[in-house]
């Protein structure tokens, strides 16, 4: 789930593409708008994703 | 918790509802009061499906709704959303034992003090003065685009690319479509890499922080009163801000606002007076070295800004546009969050401007080999001539129509040079801020708003941008403050 940085609402990434479906950018996009207020929020970077998950997967090994 | 509760609204909207309501035959997904209140609200979806479902009694419904509006002064969603917090609110207070620890305590009182008009505006101008003037201006547009330009591009990457391009190829007219002047590596990168990646880093940094902190929701209360004067509202603060970063996204949100009339004035004011992330990142540094310039710049944009919209506002006339939002708890930004938001806000704006800032470079190429790039300087010589700049800051502009960031990396250019004053720079960059969008806004205002509408606009910040820098020139030469 992406919470809204401008109005907090809570939605699926899924939900924000069908409002911009018609974009010939959505499949490359990295945003995520808000289908509350219509905010563009940032996506978070890929590489910084694979670091958390590289995070997350050595805790699960240690527990 | 025993028996349910019931909302219940002002005498004159339980009665549309309860008038409504009867004159409802179908059935809903939903209760027939909540129908009501909704076509009340004039709710898009429903009111096309009770006038599928209801067609007999349509007319009757739109009549009561019709009436009831004329009974306030503000638009009846409004009116039902604000009941409807009271209510939400009071639940809240009667249900919810808040531990009322110190640290909420203060983040309640900090939240009312960001949207005090006084209060408010006071720490508006202390993010603008720290994250914007201090850390972008400063630090990311002095001595990071220093060390940048000085030490690695000057010092070596420029000197080597040169020398290579001149051993691989013979011809000097083909050598200048990679390296010299207008190279597209040793003019194009060298902008990309050198100017503007650092500019819009740093920005991105701040943005990331203030958003996370959920301070963006507070200032579209704050702005929301100057707003209603200019036709918008604060849910216009979206695009506007939206704009700091990229002017072409930004005219694509103005989609969220309300009426035509809205996007119209939001589309405009974004054409005009809101500087890209890069072009305000590189203005800032231009005019650091001059507080009373930059105060000067500051204060002329935003008049123009409100002048602007207050004139097309009653130009244009229409709904008065009401704004309520529910405003979610401000939060210290989380590192994590702020770093991720901001790496891959610079790994898009990559993507998007280094094969502009290349084409760009060869269309130049192109249009010195032809002679044409000479001719369009010399066609915005006379105007650039008016408004007491060297012939030299007409190619600036023309930069600056390819992208808003390219033309100020021009200016950044002619100001190293020493080629222009400050007095110069200031009216300079002024024009540059106001000067017609890039190609990319313009496209996307055709699209948005239609080519009519488009092409009024442009050619009325052309006009407005040259008579603005000629003024502000002789207001300055007048006064002398520079």
């Amino acid at each position: 789930m992406v919470r809204c940085a401008f109005c907090g609402t809570e939605f699926h990434p899924q939900e924000a593409k069908l409002s911009c479906s018609s974009c010939p950018l959505v499949k490359m996009c990295t945003h995520h708008r808000c289908p509350n207020c219509g905010y563009e929020n940032v996506a978070n970077a890929s590489m910084f994703n694979l670091l958390k998950k590289r995070k997350e997967g050595i805790h699960v090994k240690q527990k | 918790m025993s028996g349910q509760h019931r909302l219940v609204y002002d005498e004159f909207i339980e009665n549309a509802v309860r008038r409504i309501s009867d004159l409802l035959t179908d059935s809903y997904f939903i209760s027939k009061r909540a129908v009501s209140l909704l076509l009340l609200q004039e709710d898009e979806d429903i009111t096309r499906l009770v006038e599928s479902n209801d067609r007999s009694n349509f007319f009757d419904i739109q009549k009561i709704v019709e009436e009831t509006k004329t009974m306030y002064d503000r638009p009846l969603s409004y009116v039902i959303g604000l009941t409807m917090h009271e209510d939400a609110l009071s639940i809240t207070q009667e249900s919810v034992r808040s531990g009322g620890s110190k640290r909420r305590r203060f983040s309640s009182f900090l939240s009312e003090l960001t949207m005090h008009p006084v209060s408010g505006t006071v720490i508006l101008l202390l993010v603008l003065y720290f994250g914007l003037y201090k850390f972008v201006g400063e630090f990311g547009a002095g001595t990071i685009v220093d060390f940048l330009e000085e030490n690695i591009f000057e010092g070596y990457i420029n000197p080597f690319l040169t020398r290579f391009i001149e051993s691989v190829i013979p011809w000097r007219w083909f050598q200048e479509l990679f390296v010299h002047d207008y190279g597209i590596l040793t003019l194009g990168l060298r902008y990309a890499i050198a100017i503007i990646l650092p500019i819009v880093g740093t920005f991105f940094l701040v943005f990331s922080i203030v958003e996370d902190s959920g301070y963006l929701p507070r200032l579209a209360m704050l702005v929301d009163r100057i707003f209603k004067k200019i036709g918008l509202n604060g849910r216009a603060v979206i695009p506007m801000t939206l704009g700091f970063g990229c002017g072409t996204m930004a005219t694509i949100v103005t989609r969220t606002l309300e009426s035509r009339r809205e996007k119209v004035i939001a589309t405009l004011l974004l054409a005009l007076a809101i500087p890209c992330s890069a072009q305000l990142g590189v203005i800032l540094a231009l005019l650091s070295v001059s507080p009373i310039a930059l105060t000067i710049w500051m204060l002329f944009v935003a008049l123009c800004f409100l002048f602007v919209g207050f004139l097309t506002a009653r130009l244009y006339p229409g709904k008065k546009p009401s704004f309520y939002m529910e405003v979610p708890p401000l939060r210290v930004p989380k590192v994590s969050n702020v770093l991720s938001k901001t790496l891959a806000r610079m790994k898009w704006y990559l993507i998007e401007v280094i094969p502009i800032f290349l084409a760009a470079s060869t269309l130049i190429w192109i249009g010195n080999l032809t002679g044409v790039f000479d001719l369009l300087v010399r066609a915005v010589g006379p105007v650039v001539s008016l408004a007491g700049l060297p012939t030299e800051s007409a190619q600036a502009f023309i930069f600056g129509f390819f992208r808003r960031d390219y033309g100020a990396a021009g200016l950044y250019d002619l100001r190293r040079a020493g080629i222009m004053d400050i007095r110069q720079i200031l009216v300079a960059s002024t024009i540059l801020t106001l000067f017609v969008p890039c190609v990319a806004q313009f496209v996307i205002m055709i699209k948005e708003r239609g080519m009519k509408t488009a092409l009024w606009m442009a050619g009325f910040v052309f006009l407005f941008a040259s008579a603005a820098g000629i003024l502000l020139n002789g207001i300055i030469q007048l006064t002398g403050v520079l």
